[in-house]
């Protein structure tokens, strides 16, 4: 105790002045600003990993070994293709063979992500095999995404028309470019339901090269015109090629940029939503138009999306506060919801916001997934200045499925669909 | 067998033959005298049903009269005929039907139901033997009869009948029913939901909260107390407008902000927020004196006096206004800006609230979540800023120093210390009961964490996201965020908090929350001492929620309400208990009970002060400011809070000396309890603070608490530590000690306090230390040490990537361990 007390009391300093503690302060912030220290840091991190797989190999207590294992499955998760530490085939030959099976399934994950091709190939046979559970096959595809599978670009044209995974394949395909996707796609969109046809367009509009022969599709009535959604418009438009833009006014016609005046454009819609008389909308049918245009992103009574907040406690009771977020999202939004545009190295555009990051990959929630991107695979990232939920939502719709929906917006409670 | 279901089991036979197993055959309720009771109403008529009152009248109806009425709905009626509580009468009438009693004879039932959702629109079961419902089931806002699919498997055997009742009138106030009859086993039925899920997905019922608008005067006069507590209206409109917020000095007059400028700053110069000073002076709990302090200021959310002035926080600003003349008080010179960068402009509520003196002597307060603010003091390059979004924070008044005390949460509006010395904030949409600790990161209402401090923010450059021209520096590796203090929430439902709005009077009445006290007066019963006070915005109310010690920290049980206005406008936004243990309260007063843009969106006109007062406490005039440093010395252990703690701030202004120091070392050494003990330290620490010396033996107390809080005020200087002092033999002997108390000391509570501690040591330095703490296994199911424990380590493996590898070997804590590995992987993707 008496060799702390001397050791402490250098440091704090007995009776030291107020004046001179604020000097003191002043110049740990100097100190503290020195840079370099990172590329020591990271240079000593494959020697430390090193020894950490060493312990691994040695440990015989299944917990460390759970939490070693789960700890790196983590930390790696959304990497691809990493060079294998030393010392892991002894973890893989010892481990793989664990009674843990927990332990087991881990070990082979990581072997995966350090591209193990014994693992690969063992994926994309359960991938391409129709007779497989639907949701393991997923689960492959996913895997084989996520471990960079050179071979996984021709599997997915192969399975584009296999109903058992095809949402899934269209998903995925947004991440290569390649001329034949669109037109894949685009044969199989009219057999689509609804949910695969949302996935479909997404795809199509992730990079200019998807986009043309979508806009090509419109213009010739193979996609439907109406199934272009505002927000996908935006997606669309996010692309900022002149080319397309040209082919948006010519099959969507032209969104206004400019804001009209808050407080006419909300009188306007008001009187529009009252022409409709006393009870101006119905409440199932509304239903119908939020599910359409409003539950991928919104919550609202007991069904819809995650993407925006949960309007089911929002002051709905007030057509000026609906009007108010639905015209002009843009004028009350937290930072929360703001939009980020990310680019890729290889031309995919994703609109989103940004969840955070896990290991060198950034998760984006989408309207329709969520996305996760390698951060060396980034060529740029802004934060719009607009919010996630577009504009003209419902300028859209017609006069009466808008009263409808404003109708619906505005009940206490849940109403029937109708029948 | 001699069971209830023999007939069941006997037409189960039946139909397994006939139509394959699982098949249910529908049984009709039969009456005493066995005939089949007209529970479907195809007679045409209501026999078999007693009626009263008058809603019932033509009842049953033939057909579908839905459809004709309404192209949105249909009766989806079974048979001919069925009940439908609006089509002859409206919603204007009440009445019941009660059928005749019938014994349960098969597993399950089901019946068709709609109309209204109120508690007051239902169909139940009646057992006759305790003549209470075996269920209730209301309507869901349509005139679409939907079946509903009943267990009865639990009252085989039981005399029951129906009750079909219609006791509300007006917006959906009647009931629509159809069809009661048995199953032999679980029938599907199209469209039909289960009771269960009805009961588990059903809207809590909406609150009935009697009156609205109500003048300050009947307001106190209506409002629920316990028995023995009186509410006094303090002071109303138009002598206070706009409380935003408050704070009371060293006479025991209240400095009441009234924000008129909410929700949005004006043009410079263009403020028209006020400091009003409110004093009661001849001692009728209402004030009699009212002093305008200061005019034109701009966005005021925070506000608090010592040191010879006011502290006030106007985002952008904390401001300093020194004061003249106390007893007329006026401002002394104009605002001196101590900090900027407090945003103001991203979001309307969420601004820096309120300031509270800590026992260690520091200006503490709150800031919300999606207000993004890069503060430092005037001129700070970015570099010399820190982030802040949401967190506690504190603000040295004579240092001037500047930190985020812990990091995450959602709004918290309000703060207030225990006689531990802890911090306990209330939250919004989060769950709402804190315990905050010293370099805590809490669960967020959105967004992501940030870099606190220096080295934190160093370290992490590379994460940084932009907010216009501020630049917020990530903390991406926190893996794990502490979650609430309470085990409870105060809004019902399981649709979310937001759901719950207007519907959770059982449950506390609301997830908005705004003020925080931990009453420690001393007038109140002394049940009420310790407790946790928290203004309830939707519940107009006040809750208490009542702390328990739990390992390193508290558990937070939820107490019976403490008071209700049963006036929807009331909105209490924070307390403050005076020298007397009375307790004033601030409450805005708004019809309008959520945050919005619309700047003419609030009544400006109103506000109130109310003062609670138990068994007749009568007010007593004092002034500390006037004792002298040795009355103030004798207050310094008083069990009344308020006179503790503004004699605690009034020495820390005049200074001790060594004598007087020396008489508060010995109270800490020799006090009979804990709280006069930490009263004597914090008092001890804040004219000069604590040095090893002076430590020594509080460190070797047999009171943890006075070991741990000797530990914190000794860490409160380390930030300021030059570097190179580091490197010192001395340092490293510093470090050995402390990493003695971690490995040897007993106490979670101490063991939490170093993790606190230790975060504030360079991450080179912490090794030995945080070897000691991760050996602690028994540390591994508390609330916080392990996650406290990896904040600390993390920095350490990044900084020593060798090290990690030791630290994981020693680790006992498998939380701990995993995000060593997890750590140490994301360092060779980055290095890769």
């Amino acid at each position: 105790m008496e060799e702390m007390q001397d050791t402490w009391s250098e440091w704090i300093g007995e009776g030291m002045s107020m004046k001179k503690l604020g000097g003191w302060i002043c110049a740990a912030g100097l100190v503290l600003a020195g840079g370099g220290w990172m590329e020591n840091a990271t240079a000593a991190a494959p020697e430390a990993m090193a020894r950490l797989v060493r312990v691994l190999a040695e440990t015989d207590d299944a917990q460390v070994q759970l939490d070693v294992l789960r700890g790196l499955s983590a930390g790696y998760r959304g990497q691809q293709r990493l060079p294998m530490p030393a010392g892991w085939e002894q973890v893989e030959s010892k481990l793989g063979g664990s009674a843990n099976a927990d332990v087991r399934s881990l070990v082979q994950t990581l072997s995966l992500t350090f591209g193990s091709q014994g693992a690969l190939k063992a994926l994309r046979e359960i991938a391409a095999d129709a007779r497989a559970d639907a949701g393991a096959r997923q689960n492959a595809l996913d895997s084989l995404m996520a471990s960079k599978d050179p071979q996984l670009a021709g599997l997915l044209q192969k399975l584009v028309s296999d109903a058992a995974v095809r949402g899934t394949v269209i998903r995925l395909m947004a991440a290569f470019d390649d001329p034949a996707t669109p037109g894949l796609i685009l044969g199989e969109y009219s057999r689509l339901p609804a949910g695969e046809k949302r996935d479909a367009l997404n795809t199509l509009a992730s990079r200019v090269s998807y986009a043309k022969p979508l806009l090509t599709a419109v213009g010739a009535g193979k996609v439907a015109r109406t199934d272009l959604t505002a927000e996908l418009i935006r997606q669309l438009r996010n692309l900022k090629n002149a080319d397309l833009e040209k082919q948006i006014t010519e099959v969507w016609g032209v969104m206004k940029d400019t804001s009209p005046d808050m407080a006419k454009e909300i009188e306007r819609y008001k009187a529009l939503y009252w022409k409709g008389g006393s009870t101006p909308g119905d409440a199932s049918r509304g239903r119908v138009v939020f599910n359409q245009v409003c539950a991928q992103c919104h919550h609202l009574f007991d069904f819809g999306g995650a993407v925006g907040p949960d309007i089911t406690g929002a002051n709905r009771g007030d057509i000026d506060y609906l009007l108010q977020n639905i015209l002009f999202p843009n004028a009350v939004i937290p930072n929360e919801y703001r939009q980020s545009l990310v680019e890729t190295k290889d031309g995919r555009l994703i609109s989103g916001i940004v969840k955070g990051q896990e290991g060198g990959t950034l998760l984006i929630q989408t309207a329709n997934e969520v996305v996760r991107v390698a951060l060396a695979d980034i060529s740029s990232r802004e934060q719009a200045e607009n919010s996630m939920m577009p504009e003209g939502l419902i300028s859209q719709l017609g006069e009466q499925p808008m009263r409808d929906l404003l109708y619906y917006l505005g009940r206490p409670g849940q109403v029937p669909l109708p029948k | 067998m001699s069971s209830p279901y023999v007939s069941g089991l006997f037409a189960l036979g039946i139909g397994l033959g006939l139509s394959g197993a699982g098949h249910a055959e529908v049984v009709k309720p039969v009456g005493k005298d066995g005939h089949v009771l007209n529970l479907d109403f195809e007679t045409g008529d209501l026999r078999d049903w007693k009626t009263e009152g008058d809603a019932f009248e033509g009842q049953p109806l033939r057909g579908d009269v839905v459809v004709t009425r309404r192209a949105d709905m249909k009766s989806a009626h079974q048979g001919q005929h069925w009940i439908g509580g609006f089509e002859k009468h409206g919603d204007g009438r009440q009445g019941v039907l009660t059928s005749e009693t019938f014994k349960v004879s098969q597993p399950w039932a089901s019946f068709r139901v709609a109309g209204g959702r109120w508690p007051t629109t239902r169909v139940e079961l009646i057992d006759v033997g305790t003549q209470k419902p075996l269920f209730q089931v209301s309507g869901d806002e349509s005139e679409t009869l939907r079946p509903v699919v009943v267990d009865l498997t639990q009252h085989a055997g039981k005399d029951v009948f129906l009750r079909v009742v219609d006791q509300q009138v007006g917006h959906w106030g009647h009931i629509n029913f159809d069809e009661f009859v048995f199953h032999t086993a679980k029938p599907k039925l199209e469209g039909a939901v289960a009771l269960a899920d009805i009961q588990k997905n059903a809207p809590p019922p909406a609150d009935d909260v009697p009156f609205a608008g109500l003048t300050a005067a009947e307001a106190a006069e209506k409002a629920t107390l316990p028995p023995g507590f009186r509410m006094h209206a303090f002071a109303a409109e138009p002598d206070v407008q706009q409380p935003i917020a408050f704070c009371d000095d060293d006479r025991g007059r209240l400095w009441v902000a009234e924000g008129y400028c909410y929700p949005r700053r004006r043009e410079e110069g263009q403020g028209i927020d006020r400091i009003v000073v409110l004093e009661d002076t001849d001692g009728d709990h209402r004030f009699d004196k009212r002093t305008v302090f200061m005019e034109k200021l701009n966005l005021v959310s925070g506000i608090e006096v010592g040191f010879g002035g006011v502290w006030i926080g106007a985002a952008p600003h904390l401001m300093f206004v020194p004061v003249s003349d106390w007893d007329n008080p006026k401002p002394a010179g104009e605002p001196k800006v101590l900090l900027d960068g407090w945003d103001f402009a991203a979001d309307t509520h969420e601004t820096l609230n309120t300031f509270n003196w800590g026992p260690d002597g520091w200006l503490y307060g709150c800031h919300g979540v999606f207000c993004p603010s890069h503060v430092g003091k005037p001129g700070a390059s970015s570099e010399e800023r820190q982030w802040v979004d949401c967190a506690a924070w504190r603000y040295h008044p004579v240092r001037h120093t500047f930190e985020v005390f812990s990091e995450g949460g959602s709004n918290p509006w309000g703060i207030d210390f225990d006689e531990h010395g802890q911090l306990w904030a209330e939250m919004c949409v989060i769950p709402h009961l804190w315990h905050l600790v010293q370099g805590g990161r809490y669960e967020r209402q959105g967004g992501e964490h940030y870099a606190v401090g220096s080295e934190e923010v160093r370290r992490n450059a590379r994460h940084v996201q932009k907010f216009g021209a501020r630049t917020k520096t990530l903390f991406p590796y926190f893996y794990e965020d502490i979650k609430m203090s309470g085990d409870h929430l105060h809004y019902a439902g399981n649709k979310g908090p937001h759901a719950g709005n207007g519907r959770s009077d059982q449950a506390g009445g609301g997830h908005a929350h705004a003020g925080m006290m931990v009453y420690l007066g001393t007038s109140w019963p002394e049940r009420y001492r310790g407790n946790l006070f928290m203004g309830n915005i939707h519940g107009q109310r006040i809750n208490m929620d009542v702390p328990e010690f739990r390992g390193s920290g508290y558990v937070g049980h939820h107490g019976p309400d403490f008071l209700n206005f049963n006036d929807r406008w009331s909105q209490v936004l924070n307390f403050r208990y005076d020298p007397d243990g009375s307790v004033y309260l601030i409450d805005w007063y708004d019809k309008n009970q959520c945050h919005h843009n619309n700047m003419d969106g609030h009544d400006r006109s109103n506000g109130r002060v109310y003062k609670v007062v138990y068994n007749g406490q009568k007010k007593t005039q004092v002034d500390l400011a006037k004792r002298s440093t040795t009355e103030l010395m004798g207050l310094v252990g008083s069990k009344n809070e308020w006179m503790s703690r503004h004699a605690r701030r009034l020495l820390q202004e005049r200074g001790l000396d060594e004598g007087q120091r020396a008489t508060l070392s010995a109270q800490v050494m020799n006090a009979s309890d804990t709280p006069a003990r930490l009263r004597a330290l914090w008092a001890m620490h804040l004219s000069q603070p604590l040095t090893m010396r002076d430590a020594q033996p509080f460190l070797g107390h047999p009171d943890a608490w006075v070991r741990a809080w000797a530990l914190q005020l000794l860490g409160e200087l380390i930030p300021a530590m030059p570097a190179e002092r580091w490197e010192t033999e001395g340092a490293a002997g510093a470090l050995s000690g402390l990493a003695g108390i971690a490995r040897e000391d007993s106490s979670p509570v101490v063991r939490r306090f170093v993790a606190s501690l230790i975060q504030r040591v360079p991450a080179k330095k912490r090794h030995e230390v945080l070897t000691a703490l991760l050996g602690h296994a028994e540390d591994a199911s508390d609330h916080q040490l392990p996650l406290l424990y990896w904040y600390a380590t993390e920095g350490t493996i990044v900084e020593d990537p060798d090290s990690a590898v030791d630290l994981l070997k020693a680790c006992r804590i498998p939380k701990v361990r995993e995000f060593i590995a997890r750590r140490l992987a994301a360092l060779t993707v980055a290095s890769k």
